[in-house]
């Protein structure tokens, strides 16, 4: 995809979202799934939320248009596509952008068409509902959407139902969906989860080709970080429904600020001793405890971190050079298996919005010193110090 | 397997099932006591006669001291060429009598099944789309009063209030009244509103329940994402995938009013329908007309089985025809 993409308008974002908050009024209190989130999104750029299940990466991503059910959810913040305030737009004004200007693919391409209608006119729908044409012109067009979706013989497949295709032809099918409108915006909330790896890496290349040839923004969400490496070309990470993390793709996986995404980052395979697990559990989302949310499994965790809120986001120092999984003590900078990334990234000006890095973690604040979290911890000790 | 075979083995079956119905009720009637031979023959006793002797003359004219297995291809026979008995109760042939009765019934049985499906489903839908909203637990009132009420007393009620008190309706039907005129249609108001009643609020309770775990669905919140406005996501996503159970229960629904709502209604408002036949029949012991208005509606559960079967296949693209 299209990594260091620059576009000619930084000023403007095509989406910017600020502290947003959806909340959720249920029996056992209010839910915080998405808990003061912010973040930008450039035309043709693609942005990836990453974080576990819980995290409130799908309620962020389905906040943006108001797919969330409301009520229950409550949604509060800014949300601005193209300068206009999403979450102050009519449901009619909503509707009309929905499927047009930003289109949705979702996880599990098995439940996500109408098992009683045709394929093909399920995407013609999308034809139908944003422009008046005839039901002849938006079955041809989605003929050709399916075509452009590398469907082996769309006209017959067009008459297929759903259940007759494979999942990989789902998928690729709700990708035709999407594309029917020919949005600005593609909102992917992990669609390659639900899909065998060679299938995984065929629709991804589908959205990279199709974001080039529609000059699309992505925001994609996903839990897998082999996928973000892939297409991202810039990142933010989410934990408990706060950001922890904004920082362009390379430098999340050369520099990772926060202790969360070094634990993410950890738990990569041939990355670091982890056993591929973060210890402990996602802190209750209708009662958080105080402080970092992130505090109760961080084995860098100081009393500090227990109390008040959950940090702000700080800006991480260029210089301080860390890696995921330092195995020795305490690296003095620029040793040597960091040498070539530090020199690459002191050699470009690395300014501007694109390049932007911060952490929500107190040892990237001004009262502490980031080089604490290079130290090296077990972290099987942060459950016995802070667990319960 | 294809449609057509999967349809050709569906109106078999629908004939398996026929023949076997009406040969358990031949069955039924073999194990029976004959009453007509029983009132004749203890008329007979009375005036001196040998009862034994006046029974068994009976049953001989009527070929019943016959061997089982031809008395059984007679009445097959007579099942078939539409030969069903003399009705003494009503002093006319079975099938006349059930020919002048049908017209009373349907007059208020469609609409009050095409009024229970469209209002049933309607307050359903909206229901489960403003969940826990006022609006929603009216309708659920509406709905558990409709189950819980009794359909006698809720239409004795309806009887005093409207026909008694404020004088705005007939108490009961009179069958003199032309079809299609406003005094038919006002006579007929009372027995379709009770009857609608309790079938309403089954099918409301029935597609709210389906909506919502469609409303939850992930197609259809790709159909929102595609723009779709709300009516559109209800009738194009919900409504159409709901159909399929919803159509199942339609038909159990209609059979169900039809078994025990129209004796019901039909007593109360003196209906000359299939119910109050069927009654009548019971009570006088005119075993050919029961014979009859017990096989109607076991044709009708038939019928309505086959048709909802064949339903599926235009509803339900996923049916697997090799299996069914």
């Amino acid at each position: 995809m299209s990594r260091h993409h620059t576009t000619t308008d930084q000023t403007e974002p095509l989406l910017r979202v600020t502290d947003l908050r959806t909340q959720f009024r249920t029996d056992d209190g209010v839910v915080r799934a998405v808990d003061g989130v912010s973040f930008g999104l450039n035309a043709g750029e693609t942005v990836c939320l990453v974080g576990e299940s819980g995290s409130g990466k799908t309620v962020t991503a389905e906040s943006i248009t108001r797919l969330v059910d409301c009520p229950p959810g409550e949604i509060s913040g800014r949300i601005e596509f193209r300068g206009e305030d999403l979450t102050a737009a009519s449901e009619d004004r909503l509707r009309s952008l929905r499927g047009a200007e930003i289109a949705h693919v979702f996880q599990n391409p098995q439940d996500a068409l109408n098992p009683v209608h045709t394929v093909g006119w399920q995407v013609a729908e999308v034809v139908q509902i944003h422009e008046s044409v005839s039901r002849r012109a938006a079955r041809k067009r989605a003929v050709d959407l399916l075509d452009r979706v590398d469907i082996p013989d769309p006209a017959a497949t067009a008459d297929a139902y759903p259940h007759e295709l494979s999942g990989g032809m789902k998928q690729r099918v709700l990708v035709a969906v999407a594309l029917a409108g020919e949005p600005d915006l593609l909102i992917a909330d992990e669609p390659t989860t639900a899909l065998d790896v060679t299938i995984q890496a065929q629709i991804l290349d589908l959205i990279a080709d199709l974001q080039a040839e529609f000059d699309m923004a992505v925001l994609f969400v996903t839990h897998d970080l082999g996928v973000v490496a892939r297409v991202a070309d810039r990142v933010v990470v989410l934990y408990a429904g706060k950001v922890m993390e904004r920082a362009p793709v390379d430098r999340l996986f050369d520099a990772p600020a926060h202790p969360y995404s070094r634990a993410l980052l950890a738990c990569l395979p041939g990355r670091g001793e982890s056993n591929g697990a973060i210890p402990g559990n996602l802190p209750d989302a209708t009662d958080p405890p105080p402080g970092c949310r992130f505090a109760s499994r961080c084995p860098f965790a100081v009393e500090d971190c227990h109390e008040g809120d959950h940090p702000p986001l700080a800006p991480v120092a260029e210089d301080t050079d860390v890696e995921a999984g330092a195995t020795v003590g305490d690296p003095p900078a620029g040793s040597a298996p960091l040498a070539a990334s530090s020199a690459e990234r002191s050699a470009s000006p690395d300014a501007g919005p694109d390049r932007e890095h911060v952490a929500a973690c107190l040892f990237h604040g001004e009262d502490y010193d980031a080089a604490h979290l290079d130290r090296e911890v077990a972290w099987s000790a942060a459950e016995g110090d802070h667990g319960e | 397997m294809g449609m057509k075979w999967y349809v050709v083995r569906r109106v078999a079956w629908a004939v398996v099932a026929t023949y076997l119905a009406v040969s358990l009720t031949f069955g039924l009637l073999m194990v029976t006591p004959n009453a007509g031979a029983d009132v004749a023959a203890a008329q007979a006793a009375a005036s001196g006669q040998d009862y034994d002797a006046v029974r068994e003359r009976y049953l001989e004219r009527r070929g019943l001291d016959r061997p089982v297995e031809e008395q059984y291809v007679d009445y097959m026979t007579n099942i078939l060429t539409l030969d069903w008995g003399y009705s003494f109760s009503q002093g006319e042939p079975v099938l006349a009598a059930i020919g002048e009765a049908w017209v009373y019934s349907a007059q208020y049985f469609v609409p009050s099944i095409l009024i229970s499906a469209l209002l049933g489903y309607g307050i359903g839908l909206y229901s489960a789309l403003n969940r826990y909203t006022p609006t929603d637990y009216l309708g659920s009132f509406v709905a558990y009063f409709g189950i819980s009420i009794p359909n006698f007393w809720f239409a004795i009620v309806l009887i005093l209030l409207f026909g008694v008190v404020f004088r705005l309706l007939p108490t009961f039907y009179d069958s003199g009244v032309a079809l299609l005129s406003v005094q038919n249609a006002k006579q007929l108001l009372l027995p379709v509103v009770v009857l609608s009643t309790a079938s309403v609020a089954g099918q409301m309770r029935y597609s709210r329940a389906q909506a919502i775990e469609y409303a939850r669905s992930a197609f259809v919140k790709t159909a929102r994402a595609k723009g779709a406005s709300e009516w559109r996501v209800l009738t194009r996503h919900i409504l159409r995938v709901a159909l399929v159970p919803l159509s199942t229960i339609l038909i159990a629904d209609v059979l169900a009013v039809l078994f025990a709502g129209s004796f019901i209604i039909e007593t109360i408002f003196q209906i000359p329908g299939l119910g109050r036949l069927a009654l009548e029949a019971i009570q006088q012991r005119d075993t050919p007309l029961v014979l009859a208005t017990t096989l109607i509606p076991v044709f009708i559960a038939i019928l309505g089985n086959l048709l909802q079967d064949l339903a599926y296949v235009a509803l339900d693209p996923r049916i697997d025809y090799g299996d069914r």
